[in-house]
This record gives structure tokens, C-alpha cells and sequence, in this order.
């Protein structure tokens, strides 16, 4: 089974790839990144139904629910998400974006920093109990 | 397949009587027999030929009940206008393989179609049940934004300030910040989520800003 951790590795080697397309590669980092952790939340939380890890769940469903939880970590994962998903949105479909990602896609570390928060969010995701939330999905 | 033993089907007669009201050279062999004998012995035959050379599948992708009516009245349209000497049975067997693929080609249409029809309906029912619900967008209370910013900031030991501009909180990384806040990135949004709740920590818009010696 594809362990999509691994999305958020490449996520955090995309911005620093030389004599590449450097936008390009900022672009596609958050995408991986923000996939990284969907498919990686959404698999723990399927794993705790005793569901398979693939059963679909809504992208801003999951990220709104579980920032309106109660428990810290549950919210924190999920403020996570959003914000993954509002670069990976303006990476993914604004050629010309008019607002701060302009900047952002441009250049390397805000890329970098959300990638590596993924990867980190997803290497702590084994102490984040979602019991709780378990009813919404 | 209605009348489709003796004589013309009952709803032949109409095409016949209307191809008889028409002026036209040929109109002699538009008569009963004429499409009773098309009818019973060529399309039967031509249909049977092919289910027995293109097997169950093939026939079962033909419908001669639907659309039937359509190409009897190209038949009779076509014997109107066919030049003397055309040999009927080849004209037939020309348009009823013509016919064949445009049956073929407006069921596979009209399957796929239906096939997209349920999936629509599917994927609604979906989103009927896992949209989240309509709510008006967090109001970021913003003096309280800032403040848990600069103390999630001041938490962490990063160099850097924070100021709001617009809807937004622009937190600028000194240089010797650069590296912790690339790297802490999950810990800034615990810290953030602690103190601000959820929704409104994902409400907030926040704009990092690097200094330009480390833009890359």
C-alpha cells in the first residue's frame, strides 16, 4: 500500500530541485503536500472505522470538521489542511493569482514550509486520537 | 416486435398512405404489397443474417422496435428518389447497415448518456450528504489574531514581527529566523490552533515573508 508520506518528502524536495522550472516545482510541492496529508488523514480516520482507507471523504468536509473540534490536535491537523488546500487551490488552478500567492509560487520557502509542516503533521498523526470525530465521517 | 408477422405493421399504413399522396415516377411500387413484402421477407432476412453473423450481442445492441418508424420512412423516402434500375435489395442492405451503426452509435449515446445521467445523481447524493453545513464565514476577531500570533511567535524564540494588512497577518522572519520557521511550521500551527480554536486559526490569512537574501 502506497504510503502517502511519501508525497510530502517529495513535497519538501521539490523547492530545492536545481536547474528546474522553479515555480513549477513550488507549484507542485504544495499539491503533493496538501494530498500528503489529506490521503494520510483521511486513511487514520478510515483505519479507526475499521473502513477502507480509500472510502472517500469530501476535502472541505474533513478540513472544516476537524477544525471545528474541540480538541486541539483534531483542529490543529485540520487548520493544517486548510491552509494546505487554499495554496494547493491557488497552485493548481490560478496562472495569474492576484493575491499574496503571486509572491508565494514564486519562491521556494513558503513551499518548503508547508511541506515540511505536512510531513511533520503526518509523522505526529499516531497521537492524534479522532475517536471523537469518528461519527462525522 | 409489433405486426411483424403478417402483412405491414399497423403503423406502416400511415407512411404508405402518405407516400401515395405523393407525386412520383415510382410511386407505383409504394404500395402495400410492396412494403408488407420489404417488411416481412427483406428486413426480416437482412436482420436475421446479421444476428446469426454478429451473434446474441450483436442483435441485442439492434432494436427494430425503436426506430423503426425512422427508417421505414427513409426506406420509402429513399425508393422515391432511387434511379431507374437500382436494385433493391443491395439499397436495402446498404441503408439497413447504415442504419444499423446509427442505432448502434445512438445506443452507445444514449447509454453512456444514462450511464453519466446516475453518476450526476450519484455524486449529488454524495454531496447532499457530506457538504458540510451552510454556515456564515468565521469572523476573525482580529486584535485577538494578532495578539495569540505574537504570542505563538514569542513561544516559539522566532525573530520575527507580525503585523496585520488587510485580512491579513504578515508575519516577517528576520534572517536568523529563516531556518526555524521554514522547519516549525507544524508547531507554529499547534501553538496557533491552541490559542486561537480551529476555526478561526484556519480563518486567519497568514503571509510569511522572507528576507530577500534567502528568496529562491
Amino acid at each position: 500500500m502506497f504510503n502517502p508520506s511519501h508525497f510530502a518528502d517529495l513535497a519538501v524536495t521539490l523547492p530545492n530541485l536545481d536547474d528546474q522550472d522553479r515555480e513549477c516545482c513550488n507549484r507542485s510541492a504544495y499539491g503533493r503536500a496538501y494530498y500528503a496529508l489529506f490521503l494520510a488523514v483521511r486513511a487514520a480516520i478510515r483505519r479507526a472505522q475499521n473502513k477502507d482507507v480509500d472510502e472517500e471523504i469530501g476535502h472541505g468536509y474533513l478540513a472544516s470538521t476537524l477544525t471545528s473540534s474541540p480538541n486541539d490536535k483534531i483542529a490543529s491537523v485540520g487548520v493544517l489542511l486548510a491552509k494546505l488546500y487554499d495554496a494547493r487551490m491557488n497552485a493548481d488552478y490560478k496562472l495569474d493569482p492576484k493575491n499574496r500567492w503571486r509572491i508565494d509560487l514564486a519562491k521556494g520557502l513558503e513551499a518548503e514550509r508547508l511541506a515540511k509542516a505536512a510531513r511533520d503533521q503526518i509523522q505526529a498523526l499516531s497521537a492524534v486520537d479522532f475517536t471523537s470525530v469518528l461519527a462525522d465521517f | 416486435m409489433a405486426g411483424s408477422k403478417g402483412g405491414s405493421p399497423s403503423w406502416l399504413t400511415p407512411l404508405i398512405r402518405e407516400a401515395k399522396g405523393r407525386s412520383h415516377p415510382h410511386m407505383s411500387y409504394c404500395d402495400d404489397v410492396f412494403f408488407s413484402d420489404l417488411w416481412s421477407r427483406r428486413l426480416k432476412g437482412i436482420t436475421k443474417r446479421q444476428r446469426e453473423a454478429h451473434g446474441p450481442s450483436h442483435y441485442a445492441a439492434l432494436s427494430w422496435d425503436v426506430g423503426s418508424q425512422k427508417l421505414l420512412k427513409r426506406l420509402l423516402s429513399f425508393h422515391l428518389q432511387r434511379p431507374a434500375g437500382w436494385h433493391g435489395a443491395t439499397g436495402l442492405t446498404i441503408l439497413v447497415d447504415q442504419f444499423r451503426r446509427e442505432t448502434e452509435s445512438k445506443q452507445t449515446l444514449e447509454g453512456q448518456v444514462q450511464a453519466l445521467r446516475a453518476e450526476v445523481q450519484s455524486l449529488r447524493a454524495q454531496v447532499a450528504r457530506i457538504a458540510p453545513p451552510a454556515s456564515p464565514r468565521t469572523e476573525v476577531d482580529w486584535p485577538r489574531a494578532l495578539e495569540a500570533t505574537r504570542a505563538v511567535l514569542s513561544d516559539l524564540a522566532w525573530n520575527c514581527t507580525v503585523e496585520r494588512i488587510g485580512d491579513t497577518l504578515t508575519i516577517r522572519a528576520a534572517e536568523d529566523a529563516v531556518s526555524s520557521v521554514v522547519n516549525g511550521g507544524f508547531d507554529f500551527y499547534s501553538l496557533l490552533t491552541e490559542r486561537l480554536g480551529g476555526t478561526m486559526a484556519a480563518a486567519v490569512e497568514l503571509e510569511f515573508v522572507y528576507p530577500p537574501s534567502r528568496a529562491r
